[in-house]
């Protein structure tokens, strides 16, 4: 009797330590379809291709920053995309996902080479890009930085 | 030899358990401490508390954002916190902390009831914070902003 409860109780323990990294796992795992997301959104501004980024976009897709208030998929490739001719590079510095929302700071270089850092806040649903939201930091996005 | 194999495994299997969980809960209790120093550097803005703000920097810290590049405490109490004099309140809307990093989302208002949305990216070291940077989003820190 003592010997069997022994036994369950390591068991148990053991189950439990790994239900505490498989949940862990899971929470981490399941940012990954998020970060591709992310990636190859910034990829399809390099590319200048905008169907891949338009199938990366969820229906009724908004877009804010300081110059932009929830703009929808039609102004925003009116008003944004047209910057991708201008992109040379991105680069990914800060990425946090967690859950459906993420964000992302990353530095990015005009074909002229000017810098320009901001942080994007996204939203996600069912796989796609629900939402993102353009915070300027230093560089060109700023609009009265000297440096333009 | 099989005997002391049986006799042994449990007790490491105890052991590794025990191990899993203190790794686990350390990491909560850093993340938890990280987002309440985060919280605070709100909180003593509203209250116009500079102690307090001071005591959450770490020796060599320093502040960024479009307007600042890697200022020191002296030149952020001269050029920043001179503006918790025109806060009312802060909301914070996001706070992801990834070990010693943190991102937050906030909204702020002026006492003239004025509103601004940011975002703010910060390096923790030991419990206190070493940078942040602070990205524009719409609002009164939007430089050309018409509201303003």
């Amino acid at each position: 009797m003592k010997t069997t409860l022994k036994k369950n109780a390591l068991g148990c323990l053991l189950v439990a330590a790994l239900l505490l990294f498989n949940s862990n796992c899971t929470s981490q795992s399941a940012g990954l379809p998020n970060q591709t997301l992310i990636k190859a959104y910034y990829t399809a501004f390099e590319k200048k291709d905008w169907n891949m980024l338009k199938s990366l976009l969820a229906d009724g897709f908004t877009f804010t920053s300081p110059n932009d208030d929830h703009i929808d998929v039609n102004v925003y490739k009116e008003r944004c995309w047209p910057n991708s001719a201008n992109i040379k590079r991105f680069d990914i510095d800060k990425l946090m996902i967690n859950g459906d929302e993420a964000f992302v700071t990353y530095n990015g270089w005009t074909t002229s080479g000017k810098l320009f850092r901001n942080t994007e806040y996204f939203k996600f649903k069912d796989g796609k890009i629900k939402e993102n939201v353009c915070y300027f930091g230093p560089g060109i996005s700023y609009p009265n930085n000297t440096a333009k | 030899m099989k005997n002391t194999l049986k006799k042994i495994a449990p007790g490491c299997l105890f052991a590794i358990t025990l191990l899993l969980l203190t790794i686990n809960c350390s990491a909560q209790s850093g993340k938890e401490a990280n987002e309440k120093t985060v919280r605070a550097v709100y909180t003593a803005y509203e209250k116009k508390d500079w102690n307090l703000l001071k005591s959450l920097f770490a020796d060599g810290f320093n502040f960024n954002s479009p307007n600042d590049d890697h200022i020191d405490i002296v030149e952020y109490k001269k050029r920043c916190w001179p503006n918790a004099y025109n806060i009312k309140s802060f909301q914070i809307d996001k706070l992801v902390v990834d070990g010693d990093n943190a991102f937050v989302l906030y909204h702020g208002w002026t006492l003239d009831g004025k509103e601004m949305e940011n975002t703010e990216y910060f390096t923790l070291k030991d419990g206190k914070i070493k940078e942040f940077t602070c990205f524009f989003g719409p609002g009164i820190s939007f430089p050309n902003n018409t509201k303003k």
